[in-house]
């Protein structure tokens, strides 16, 4: 079963590079408003150095479930490990701002495309990257609230935001015409953190949703 | 002062803690044989068993412990349910040849043959629990004891299980030959210890109850 999940998740991210010029998410109706001095704030890292997720995934109609945790070694690195409910581990990763190392991995999971996609999803989750976004634009689009459109290298996150400009929503977007590769959803608040995260691709079929728990130590 | 005096008492509460550790050391088992044939002699008299349990599992690239518990029950010849409580609700259930999960609510369904690693997983706890692996092909083991336990040191024999389980422990009481704890060790070091608690042997539980709905 876990080797068709697998190989379902290699084929989507191929399918991904395939049809990622036909996405229908786009932010190509947005407007720039006015340059915005936000910034996105998080509660994640403040006061604990680990978060635990009980995780699952699903793809193409399988799914695959575990325990993700991630702990914030420096300011500037992740630990990232990924295990099943029973204690096996699926990785083991370092992650940093622009780039990761696996420090081990099982073979149907150990590729570049997979891990890479994964690695991004899990920045935004606990949004790592935030302090990496540039050049804050107000845009104004739909009825959506505060939207706020951030430069990420060549690419741009699109984020919904509270007035305390904690992120709602935040969507990866990439070209001219600001198509977008996948959108994280943040819920369930507590203390300023959300409990619940969905991580939902658009280019391929892959949604990931996150539970906040806490171990016994 | 104050300060020193403390951390004399540091070293030797960590000293004599390691003495404790090592003092009930695993030494080689002295009568395999007499083990295997109570070990079997057990494993007959078991029709079906209910238990809590604790499962710890290491993260040692994060230096971190964690647990989580739940509740087992088995019934001969191939009936199992593993249902974790906390700090998550997770349920696997082995009934018939399937293997369901109900995970968030949702009930999944897999063929217990289908996936080799399923099959080896299932038929692994489902022998453990017993302590029906002595005559696993699948596992050279070694057997060694110290006060409390006899355990069974078990090392897959499949190259390609090595890459997910390393060496598998199964402690056996030596006060009524049942199992108390599976450790599961993968590649890396890292261990899952799976500890069976308020075990009861052969109360009546119905087929329905391995039931996932």
């Amino acid at each position: 079963m876990k080797n068709l999940l697998f190989n379902k998740l290699i084929y989507g991210v191929v399918i991904f590079i395939l049809l990622a010029s036909c996405s229908r998410h786009t932010f190509k109706k947005a407007s720039v408003e006015s340059a915005s001095p936000d910034t996105i704030t998080t509660a994640f890292f403040q006061s604990d150095s680990i978060y635990y997720f009980k995780t699952n995934v699903r793809t193409y109609g399988k799914e695959l479930s575990g325990i993700l945790a991630i702990k914030q070694q420096h300011a500037d690195t992740l630990k990232v490990s990924f295990f099943t409910e029973m204690g096996v581990s699926f990785f083991d990763a370092l992650v940093m701002h622009d780039s990761y190392q696996l420090i081990r991995c099982i073979p149907q999971l150990d590729s570049k495309a997979v891990m890479g996609t994964i690695i991004e999803d899990i920045r935004w989750v606990v949004l790592f990257n935030r302090l990496q976004l540039r050049n804050a634009m107000r845009m104004q689009y739909r009825s959506t609230g505060k939207l706020v459109r951030f430069d990420y290298g060549n690419e741009f996150i699109f984020a919904e935001l509270t007035e305390d400009n904690i992120p709602l929503k935040i969507s990866y977007a990439y070209g001219s015409k600001f198509k977008s590769k996948f959108e994280v959803s943040y819920g369930m608040f507590d203390k300023q953190l959300p409990a619940r995260v969905v991580v939902e691709h658009h280019n391929f079929n892959m949604k990931i949703e996150l539970t906040a728990i806490s171990f016994e130590q | 002062m104050n300060k020193f005096i403390g951390i004399v008492c540091l070293v030797l509460v960590a000293v004599s803690t390691s003495f404790v550790l090592d003092s009930d050391p695993y030494v080689a088992m002295k009568d395999v044989a007499g083990f295997k044939t109570k070990l079997n002699q057990k494993n007959q008299t078991i029709t079906s068993m209910k238990c809590d349990f604790t499962q710890e599992k290491s993260l040692s690239f994060m230096a971190q412990k964690v647990i989580s518990k739940g509740n087992m029950k088995f019934k001969k010849p191939d009936m199992m349910k593993l249902e974790y409580t906390t700090p998550f609700q997770y349920i696997m259930s082995l009934y018939k040849g399937k293997v369901v999960i109900k995970d968030n609510g949702k009930v999944n369904k897999y063929d217990a043959k289908s996936n080799k690693l399923f099959k080896y997983v299932n038929d692994l706890m489902i022998n453990a629990v017993q302590g029906n692996v002595l005559d696993s092909k699948e596992f050279a083991i070694v057997f060694k004891e110290n006060s409390k336990f006899f355990l069974m040191e078990m090392t897959p024999v499949d190259a390609a299980m090595k890459e997910y389980v390393n060496k598998v422990n199964v402690y056996v009481s030596k006060t009524d030959f049942g199992v108390v704890k599976v450790e599961m060790t993968e590649k890396s070091g890292d261990y899952t210890l799976i500890s069976f608690i308020n075990r009861v042997y052969n109360t009546p539980i119905k087929d329905e109850e391995f039931v996932v709905q």
